[in-house]
């Protein structure tokens, strides 16, 4: 066990140094833009080494650079409480890596309100961070809550026409789930000895009623997040109106928090209900995945197509993660709960590349209408290679390791009922509805009144950055799922199979 | 002896073939002359092995992991047919030298020339089935590439009368056909034939697992697991189908009238003395093969019932056609389908004896056979060539009076015709009288039919060849001719003057005339020759000998000597001696103008395969293209696109009005929120603060309710 | 040298990114270096052959098995055929490419960086085709079926003819539901298999031996019949998709006529039967129950394929969509030798893959070589006397054709015997009367290809030539060497198949089970 406090670390430094950004920037905004690149790559350097040591560790499953419980608001068991294990390790990777991506691409996308919006950046990834690594439900909710304040703010501030309806939406809904959602952790406080917040302690200890409750709650509050269909509906307005850095954030970190939360909490802490009322999760997670692909399909609106792609992609991991808490094999389960966890990286990088893309276009094009855009094949070159790799990366093709998450989850869906191997199909919408828009969009003639301006080369190295890690994790998944794996092991075996 | 000299014998010609176009590089004489080098060179060496006495056999590995071996097999048989087809061969290469002078793209000539003899040769002599059916396709394609060497098409290399030069139609289609579509015509009907010997082969190979003859000969157990399956029968008439559609019997004899289209060397040596042998010399090698395992498991011969009944009714079929043949060539071809004929009834004959030591002779009579048309048929085909050159018309009814014209040319061909005719001491007299012997021997209920039908046969024969040797070289010049003569005496310096062939081209059929002389000559102890060579090789078959002298059968003797007595006068009278019209006589009538238009269309058999496996097939397929492929197949895509953007449409659709609506009534609720929000943006954290404090008094109330809680 | 097999497949990958480049620089010329590029790892290939009759690589592909490189006897014929042809058409493409490009970009800087991509895509391709016939592990093997399957996309989307951009978009759907197919029956089987034999669940379908062998590592004799026959059915279609046979074939005759004709070349050749290789590796090998249950079905399918391809042929008037409709037919003859369930038969089906794939690519490079010298010619009936214009095309054609055809001495006849002997053995060996009729039919249906055949022979090359055509000149000898060249191993196989046959004939044995 290390000394220093790696987590507070990467929690403390993006809070505290957002400060100084702001300040810097109200001098020139230039050094805020460089501040907060600095910071943030400080930050991904110490989660590579968090997760480097992990790796090499091999201990997913057990909580390691734990710091804590140092009491916080005595005698309600909240403490402060920090660890992690092979699912917030891969989770607090990506979000340092994609803020690291965000902060790049915000660069050029950004125009006004530069000092702020850094200040907000910065806060979003050390609260963010937070909710990955925090062992205690409360300090959880409280990091959860505080995300909210920046997107909130970045949609409404910095989004497009309609961006207060879409952030009231936005704040709205979440807030409704993680409302429902702390009453549920109250419960669980209330009814399981020892009284307390602290997820550790607290695991196999409570009683089934109390569960049954508290995952419906939980279902909600993360439901809200995930997206599950029908409580998806805040995300496309959100998406649409929020500027591409910040949907990136949304799709890529926002999202996982929920899936994160079905993990931690109902596989962990709930597992037994999770385990007996699993069908109903997997149930809503085909729907998703089945609703999101369809009705993607006719979006005029790029930027909405492409945020209905990642409800779809999210089903995956709802889907993934229950039928391997109630997997009839070990290995059914490590398949599902790792596949949800790999598809929640693929995801945050793959829907990253696609969203800031989006950006690109509608900044160079003027309109992400998919009917007017035309001929990118021959007006903007390097974006439309870009957009043929993002796509292929959204589909689920065995060129990068999205492909692999998807099936690792399909095979979990398996182990539970074999008929469920026709959920391959699912993807094919999925593949339907980009090929569509590329041929629309790539592959159309070029109108002889449009001349578009083509990404210039920092962009796109900036965007293809994106697709590094898919591209290694198809080689060598073991990457990821060698620490993944034994912590998905422990918990089917916590919730009483193999 | 020299194992080396059967190799040598096929690989020859095709090195030939091979260094046709290298040698075109150097020149063309250079190429024209080494080609026929080296086919005399196949021909030499299949001399020298006429000497050996016992059998030359040698193979090597070919596919070893399933145990299947190339090989040469040199035994009487193949080694006399070698002979046959080398010297043949070799004769008409040095023809074509003449003939095809001055030809471009001789090239593609020579090359296909040598190519096929190498082929055939590789057939002749190959020890196992599955290495001849490689020569035989190869000789099949060389057919077709020949057939179709003048394959622009122009209207003077058309077989056929078209019908702006007065062709008849038979129900409304042309009678006359381009070189490239006579080739494909003859490949593809060959082929059908090709896949049943292939379906035979295969059957019996998973029997037998050999394709080697011998081996098929020596171990007939597979012959008993077959007739058990109840597949002997199907089987052999399936191989006998190979041999059916290579030498155009019927019903597939329709393609060799038309492959006259190729140039006349090559119909002589490919469409008259060789390649259309294949299929009877196939019959000789694996009958006897089938006659012992019919024995062995004594079924009843129905084979050689086939063979033997297709061959006797194709016969008749063919001579009928030639008599009425315009085109000098045609007539050729239609009586070599019907000499063709004659083999193969002589084959089934053989195997319908009674006890096998009288196989030999039906053997005997049709390889005799074989032998003695390859050499007149050759020999008439080259003189019909010479004629053809001469006149610049392929029409019997446009020469006339040649023979103080071509002396030579029509001493020969006489010869060659009388030989065809069978008239005695010729060869054909001797082959015929064989065949017709072994068919009244043989022992089965038809056989005075089947010797019926080849009397009737031989008359037609002598009838029709002396209508063509009377039309040719008879009677004074036709119009045609004067015309031509005219023509030539008005320019001085003439292209080409009527008059006799060049050296080149008149010794070689010379030569094979007085060969068929001179073998007709010594005709009965050829035939004892053979016969005792030949039994001395079914000998090896498992076949009793007995030694037999030559004897002539007085019943077959008499019925040639018939047909020769009614043919003879009539075709004397009417095209030699022109005492009678035949266009009057056939007018005359109603029902013999029918019958000549009835003959001449070819008993409407082609019409009525063109009808059936080219229109036919060509309506099904526009049917199928139009109502499957593009009405039912074609529109799936698209259908299922559709589809699934009309159901795309219709979740969202649900997703704005029914989810989302649900959801702004909720939002308008917030508008407070977010009007507070409006003025100042720390509002939010408000919301928060009444939250938690929603959420500590829940905890209070739920602690009022069970205080035990904190008591402890 | 190290790991040969693992540089056959990784190499041009690697460098396709340097091809790019340096294509951006010379244009055209760059075929050379994917030319030099593919002739260094088909070297590679046939070194390891030269190893082994049975040489792999294995090396750990966590947590999913190993990722391994296997040539075997199965998959030399197919491995050899698939960079046989892409080495060729490497080169073939240099003129041809040109002229396509040349056709859509004037502007000189433009084209080279196409012809970069062209290169780029056409290596991906070529490898991606390769380490599927070599792949161990089910999904290696399917990363890699995908991996053949975009590139190609691409070609179609970015060079191809006509209404390329829908024809693209249908050939990857297409063919993408049945790769989908495949993967839902693959992890189905692995799956099963593991839950019924209580062996842990992998996807590696051989283990190592300490002997230093291969064997059989997927154990489904336990799986249920239902499941066995739902397996079954799904991989069929999958795969059947891929083979374009009949009533899933409608793809193939859109993207093979509108590709650019070298990838043509390599699409109807060399792609589409990979499907059979596939089906030979994955249900034959793996779930023999499987292929019992289905395997008559699949004779009557492939008879249908062979008949109906042939009829469709001959309604096609645009010589590449007649050549694509002849590759369905061709493709029946590959799934009739599959359902020989005899070991004959299979092997004839995987020379059968072999010699199409030299015929067809012929028939497709002289399409090509017609388009380039009569300026984008496809229409037969604007064609004919064009054997005096383009011999050496003419030649090849004829080749091309007699291969397809089945007639010696090309390597066509020897899959095509081999075909309906096994078909014959194997329903002889059954006593299966049906079985035996139905192969009957199919061979006495080979005159077919000839009618075609001969007849597309005599529209294109016979006849009289159309005065527009006069001034054709014969292609040059980058088009015409590697015609002749492809010709001359089509006849080769076809005098002495044993180069093949020799490993070919065990190998398939020992999947059968025999």
């Amino acid at each position: 066990m290390l000394d220093i406090p790696l987590l507070s670390l990467m929690i403390f430094i993006p809070i505290i140094g957002s400060i100084p950004v702001y300040l810097l920037g109200r001098l020139r905004e230039r050094l805020a833009e460089l501040a907060s690149l600095v910071i943030t790559i400080v930050v991904f350097a110490l989660s590579l080494c968090m997760y480097g040591s992990l790796y090499v560790s091999k201990e997913g499953a057990s909580f390691r650079f734990v710091e804590g419980p140092y009491s916080w608001l005595g005698g309600f068991g909240v403490d402060y409480y920090l660890g992690v294990d092979g699912l917030s390790a891969s989770l607090i990777l990506i979000s340092s890596l994609l803020s690291v991506l965000v902060v790049l691409g915000s660069w050029d996308l950004i125009t006004e309100k530069k000092p702020i919006y850094y200040f907000l950046i910065l806060l979003f990834e050390g609260s963010i961070i937070g909710v990955f690594c925090s062992l205690n439900l409360i300090l959880f909710y409280v990091f959860w809550e505080i995300v909210l304040i920046p997107m909130f703010f970045f949609i409404g501030v910095w989004g497009g026409p309609r961006r207060k309806y879409a952030a009231m939406k936005f704040l709205i809904f979440t807030f409704v789930g993680s409302v429902i959602m702390l009453l549920g952790f109250i419960l669980i406080y209330l009814f399981t000895t020892p009284n307390t917040f602290n997820i550790p302690e607290l695991i196999g200890k409570i009683p089934f009623w109390v569960q049954l409750l508290a995952s419906a709650a939980a279902f909600i509050g993360f439901g809200v997040k995930l997206p599950v269909v029908p409580f998806h509906t805040w995300l496309p307005d959100a998406h649409v109106e929020a500027p591409a850095p910040i949907s990136v954030f949304l799709a890529g970190l926002l999202l996982k928090m929920g899936g994160y939360g079905f993990i931690r909490v109902n596989l962990g802490l709930l597992a037994e209900a999770s385990k007996q009322y699993a069908w109903i999760f997997i149930a809503f997670g085909i729907l998703t995945m089945f609703y999101g692909a369809l009705v993607a399909m006719v979006q005029r609106d790029l930027k909405r197509m492409i945020a209905l792609t990642s409800i779809n992609h999210m089903g995956f991991v709802l889907l993934g993660s229950f039928a391997g808490i109630s997997a009839l094999t070990a290995q059914g389960a490590v398949y599902g709960i790792s596949g949800a966890v790999f598809q929640m990286f693929n995801h945050a990088a793959a829907i990253g590349i696609l969203f800031m893309l989006s950006g690109y276009i509608h900044e160079q094009a003027g309109t992400r209408n998919i009917d007017e855009l035309k001929g990118l094949r021959v007006g903007m070159p390097k974006t439309a290679l870009v957009l043929i790799l993002g796509s292929l990366a959204g589909m689920g093709v065995p060129m990068y390791s999205s492909f692999l998450s998807e099936w690792m989850v399909i095979l979990g869906a398996i182990s539970v009922n074999r008929w469920y191997a026709l959920t391959v199909l699912i993807p094919l919408l999925t593949v339907a509805y980009f090929l569509w828009m590329i041929k629309r969009t790539v592959l159309s003639p070029l109108p002889e009144h449009i001349h578009y301006h083509d990404m210039h080369n920092r962009a796109m190295i900036g965007l293809l950055l994106y697709l590094v890690p898919l591209f290694l994790l198809l080689i060598f998944p073991s990457l990821l799922l060698g620490i993944v794996d034994p912590l998905s092991l422990s918990l089917y075996q916590a919730a009483g199979g193999g | 002896m020299n194992e080396a000299l059967p190799w040598l014998v096929w690989i020859l010609p095709i090195v030939g073939a091979i260094l046709t176009p290298v040698s075109a590089k150097i020149g063309d004489r250079f190429r024209d002359y080494l080609a026929v080098l080296f086919s005399l060179a196949s021909a030499v060496s299949a001399a020298l092995m006429i000497p050996s006495k016992e059998v030359i056999h040698s193979t090597v590995e070919w596919i070893p992991s399933i145990g299947i071996k190339a090989g040469v097999l040199a035994d009487p048989l193949s080694v006399t047919m070698a002979n046959v087809v080398g010297w043949i061969s070799f004769l008409i290469m040095v023809y074509s030298l003449g003939y095809m002078k001055g030809e471009p793209n001789l090239t593609r000539y020579w090359f296909f020339m040598n190519f096929f003899i190498g082929n055939m040769q590789l057939i002749v002599l190959s020890d196992n089935l599955l290495q001849l059916f490689f020569g035989w396709e190869g000789v099949g394609l060389c057919s077709y590439a020949l057939i179709g060497f003048w394959h622009s098409d122009e209207k003077k290399y058309w077989v056929g009368t078209p019908v702006e030069e007065g062709g008849r139609k038979a129900w409304g289609r042309e009678q006359a056909y381009s070189p490239s579509h006579a080739g494909m015509k003859a490949f593809i009907t060959t082929r059908v034939g090709d896949s049943a010997f292939l379906i035979g082969l295969l059957i019996l190979y998973t029997y037998s697992h050999t394709f080697s003859f011998t081996q098929l000969a020596e171990h007939t157990e597979w012959a008993s697991s077959l007739a058990s399956a109840g597949l002997l029968i199907p089987v052999t008439i399936l191989i006998f189908g190979g041999a059916v559609g290579k030498s155009a019997q019927f019903p597939l004899q329709e393609w060799l009238p038309d492959a006259m289209a190729g140039p006349t060397s090559v119909s002589a040596l490919i469409h008259a003395a060789t390649m259309v042998k294949a299929g009877v010399f196939l019959v000789a090698r694996v009958g006897p093969i089938f006659y012992t395992a019919f024995q062995a498991v004594n079924a009843v011969p129905l084979f050689f019932e086939v063979v033997a009944w297709i061959g006797a009714f194709t016969a008749f079929l063919a001579a009928t056609q030639a008599v009425v043949g315009r085109e000098i060539k045609k007539v050729l071809a239609y009586s070599t389908v019907s000499q063709i004929g004659y083999m193969m009834l002589a084959l089934g004959a053989a195997g319908l004896v009674s006890e096998s030591t009288a196989f030999a002779g039906g053997f005997t009579a049709a390889f005799f056979h074989l032998m003695s048309h390859a050499i007149f048929k050759a020999s008439l085909f080259m003189a019909a060539g010479a004629l053809i050159h001469a006149c610049g018309s392929k029409y019997l009814t446009d020469m006339g009076g040649l023979r103080n014209i071509m002396p030579i040319t029509f001493f020969s061909m006489l010869l060659a015709s009388a030989s065809l005719a069978g008239i005695p001491p010729l060869s054909g007299f001797w082959s015929k009288d064989a065949v017709l012997a072994a068919v009244w021997e043989a022992s089965t209920p038809c056989a005075p039919i089947l010797f019926a039908l080849a009397v009737v046969t031989a008359m037609l024969t002598v009838f029709y060849t002396f209508r063509m040797i009377g039309l040719a070289f008879f009677g004074e010049k036709s119009k045609y001719l004067k015309e031509l003569e005219h023509k030539h005496s008005s320019h001085s310096e003439a292209e080409h003057h009527l008059g006799e062939a060049p050296k080149v081209m008149w010794i070689p059929y010379t030569i094979l005339a007085v060969a068929s002389l001179a073998i007709g000559i010594v005709g009965p102890f050829m035939e004892t020759y053979l016969h005792e060579s030949l039994e001395h090789y079914l000998h090896e078959y498992g076949f009793k000998v007995a030694h037999k002298g030559f004897e002539i059968n007085p019943v077959a003797l008499g019925g040639s000597l018939a047909a020769l007595a009614v043919g003879l006068p009539l075709g004397y009278y009417i095209y030699v001696a022109r005492r009678a019209d035949p266009a009057k006589i056939v007018n005359s009538s109603s029902v013999l103008r029918a019958l000549y238009i009835f003959l001449e269309n070819r008993w409407y058999l082609n019409t009525l395969y063109y009808a059936i496996f080219v229109d036919g097939l060509a309506k099904f397929a526009r049917v199928v293209w139009r109502g499957l492929e593009l009405g039912v197949i074609d529109k799936w895509s698209d259908a299922a696109a559709i589809a699934s953007i009309v159901s795309s449409k219709a979740g969202n659709w649900f997703d704005k009005y029914i989810v989302d609506g649900f959801i702004n009534g909720l939002a308008y609720v917030s508008t407070i929120f977010s009007r507070v929000s409006r003025r100042i943006q720390t509002g939010v954290t408000q919301n928060y603060l009444l939250v938690f404090t929603i959420g500590v008094v829940v905890v209070s109330i739920i602690l009022i309710l069970n205080p035990s809680l904190l008591l402890r | 040298m190290i790991n040969p097999l693992l540089q056959a497949v990784f190499l041009p990958i690697v460098l396709s990114p340097i091809v790019y480049l340096i294509g951006r620089r010379v244009g055209s010329r760059v075929g050379w270096l994917s030319f030099a590029i593919l002739a260094y790892s088909t070297l590679l290939l046939i070194y390891s052959a030269s190893i082994s009759p049975d040489y792999f690589e294995l090396y750990s592909w966590q947590p999913f098995g190993l990722f391994g490189l296997r040539l075997d006897g199965l998959s030399l014929p197919f491995a050899i055929t698939i960079y046989l042809l892409s080495t060729v058409l490497a080169v073939y493409s240099i003129p041809y490419m040109k002229h396509r490009i040349e056709e859509e970009v004037k502007d000189e800087h433009a084209a080279n960086a196409k012809h970069g991509i062209y290169h780029l895509l056409y290596l991906t391709y070529a490898a991606g085709m390769l380490g599927t016939v070599l792949a161990t592990n089910l999904i290696q093997f399917y990363i890699f079926f995908e991996i053949m399957l975009i590139p190609s996309y691409l070609l179609i989307a970015e060079f191809g003819y006509g209404d390329r951009a829908k024809i693209s978009l249908m050939y990857f759907l297409w063919t993408h539901i049945g790769a989908l197919l495949l993967l839902a029956g693959i992890l189905t089987t692995a799956f099963l298999s593991s839950w019924y034999s209580g062996r842990p669940l992998t996807f590696d379908m051989v283990s190592l031996l300490p002997s230093g062998g291969l064997v059989k590592n997927i154990d489904t004799l336990a799986i249920p019949f239902g499941y066995i026959q739902a397996i079954a059915i799904l991989i069929t279609v999958g795969l059947f998709v891929k083979l374009a046979s009949f009533g899933l074939h409608i793809w193939l005759p859109y993207a093979h006529a509108e590709a650019p004709t070298p990838i043509s070349a390599l699409l109807s050749p060399a792609m589409i039967g990979i499907g059979g290789y596939a089906y030979i590796r994955i249900l034959l090998y793996l779930l023999p129950s499987a292929y019992e249950y289905i395997f008559f079905a699949i004779s009557i399918w492939g008879l249908v394929t062979i008949i109906y391809g042939g009829f469709m042929a001959l309604m096609q008037d645009d010589v590449k969509r007649l050549l694509a409709y002849s590759s369905v037919s061709q493709m029946g003859y590959i799934i009739f030798g599959i359902a020989s369930a005899f070991y004959i038969g299979l092997s004839g089906s995987v020379l059968q893959y072999v010699s199409h794939g030299t015929g067809k690519a012929i028939l497709f490079m002289t399409a090509g070589s017609i388009i380039l010298q009569a300026h984008g010619l496809r229409s037969i009936s604007k064609m004919g006397g064009l054997a005096r214009k383009l011999p050496i095309t003419a030649t090849a054609a004829m080749l091309g054709f007699l291969t397809i055809m089945g007639i010696p001495p090309t390597n066509g006849f020897q899959s095509e015997w081999m075909i309906f002997y096994g078909s014959f053995a194997g329903a002889l060996e059954r006593g299966d009367l049906a079985k035996l009729i139905v192969s009957a039919i199919a061979l006495l249906a080979t005159p077919l290809t000839a009618g075609y055949s001969l007849w597309t022979m005599k529209r294109i090359f016979f006849g009289r030539l159309p005065e527009n055509l006069q001034e054709v000149r014969e292609a040059p000898p980058t088009v015409t060497i590697p015609l002749l060249f492809l010709a001359f191993v089509g006849l080769l196989i076809g005098v002495y198949p044993a180069l093949f046959t020799e490993r070919l004939f065990p190998a398939v044995k020992i999947l059968l089970g025999g």
